[in-house]
């Protein structure tokens, strides 16, 4: 592979790689709070 | 007898000492200078610049394949990519993600700086340097010494030195380097940006992070396995909260053992006659270059990132993209403190600091995946 295309590929795929991260950290936040509200109901309605 | 005087004379050292082993002398002395005086990442300059005499004093076989005490060293721990990987190790056990997680969308200021990275590289490349060459010369520009040792080690071991001694000057001169561009690049009114209130992270969130990542990231780039895999590995150490004998022993015990032979074997790769040369001298302007447009890449995509953005980002926060934990991030604190005393960064330069950590070990991933033979 030519420099330039190494160029473009290695900045297209860190920030590709990092959107991925993000994504992960927002749908990890997401699905931990829905599970801490369903706990808290949970135990809302034990009592 | 004057035989025999002769022959002994020649068993020694001294009459096999060339001029550029006492260059080497002096530039092994004054990182050992820089590292005692100056507490210039003392825990890696010191030994490298001892590894620097050892091996420009001849005779000693110190270097010889198969043989030599140093050479072991550097093939066992640097060429079969053991110690940079548990260096990762401990800097996985040290790193707090909280502040990353708290505002994800600083993840890409760490993305960012990594353009720098290849900036340099299609820079060196075009100055003649060969593709792998450029590729380590590019990633000292993430500022990050592991990485840099890591993707040397596998692309151009003839560098590795060169490399590995500019990569953790300039990571000790971070303090030096970035104000002034920092100052340079935003305004005043940009510096006083207050960042809004981070929301809370769950330890469940914390414990979740490096188990989802490193399916992630090595699922898109395997090449980073290696360094991701111990990275997150001692971070899991770390978020468990149940083996603290091992967090302890990868943050103390492992990772001074791992210094010791990453150093010294490092210095010794720079023997006068591989060293002295314009081109590898070249590398440490090329690093500092690397490490300038990293710094400028990072700043650049934090004010981009205002345009399109209804809460502001400090900018300087960009500056912090490069993988210099936690000096980069200091830094943007201090600056910040100087635009606005109640302005404080740090927590929020931490986000993507340890984000830059990531970007740089991905940037090395796709060097190693185009790259490597």
């Amino acid at each position: 592979m030519s420099p330039g295309g190494i160029f473009i590929q290695g900045i297209i795929s860190v920030f590709f790689g990092m959107t991925m991260l993000y994504l992960s950290i927002k749908i990890t936040a997401f699905v931990v709070d829905r599970m801490a509200l369903k706990n808290k109901g949970e135990a809302r309605d034990d009592k | 007898m004057i035989n025999n005087l002769y022959s002994l004379l020649n068993t020694t050292g001294f009459v096999h000492l060339t001029p550029g082993m006492i260059v080497m002398w002096v530039i092994g002395l004054t990182l050992i200078f820089l590292a005692i005086k100056k507490q210039y990442e003392p825990l890696l300059l010191l030994p490298i610049g001892f590894g620097i005499l050892l091996v420009n004093l001849p005779l000693t076989g110190l270097m010889e394949p198969d043989v030599g005490l140093l050479w072991k060293f550097y093939h066992y721990g640097i060429h079969w990519e053991i110690i940079p990987p548990l260096i990762f190790l401990g800097i996985g056990a040290f790193t707090d993600f909280g502040p990353m997680l708290a505002n994800p969308r600083l993840i890409f200021l760490g993305a960012g700086a990594q353009a720098g990275v290849y900036i340099t590289f299609f820079a060196s490349h075009a100055m003649g340097y060969n593709i792998m060459e450029a590729a380590t010369i590019g990633m000292i520009g993430g500022a990050d010494g592991p990485t840099t040792i890591f993707i040397a080690s596998k692309l151009a071991p003839q560098l590795l030195g060169a490399c590995a001694v500019a990569a953790y000057s300039y990571m000790a001169m971070v303090p030096i380097i970035q104000p002034p561009i920092m100052r340079l690049m935003t305004t005043k009114a940009e510096r006083q940006i207050k960042m809004a209130k981070a929301r809370p992270v769950s330890k469940r969130e914390k414990l979740l992070f490096p188990i989802v990542s490193t399916f992630l990231i090595i699922l898109l780039i395997p090449a980073s396995a290696p360094l991701i895999a111990m990275l997150m590995l001692g971070n899991l150490f770390r978020e468990s909260g149940v083996v603290e004998r091992l967090k302890g022993a990868a943050q103390n015990e492992l990772m001074n053992i791992v210094t010791i032979f990453l150093g010294l074997p490092i210095g010794a790769t720079m023997h006068a006659d591989i060293f002295l040369q314009p081109k590898v001298l070249f590398i440490f302007v090329l690093g500092l270059i690397a490490f300038i447009l990293s710094t400028v890449t990072g700043l650049l995509l934090a004010k981009a990132m205002n345009l399109f953005s209804k809460e502001k980002i400090n900018p300087l926060l960009g500056a912090a993209g490069v993988s210099a934990v936690p000096m980069a991030a200091r830094v943007v604190h201090k600056v910040g403190i100087e635009a606005d005393k109640r302005n404080y960064l740090i927590m929020y330069a931490m986000g993507p600091n340890v984000a830059g950590v990531i970007g740089t070990v991905i940037a090395a991933g796709i060097f190693i995946t185009l790259l490597a033979p």
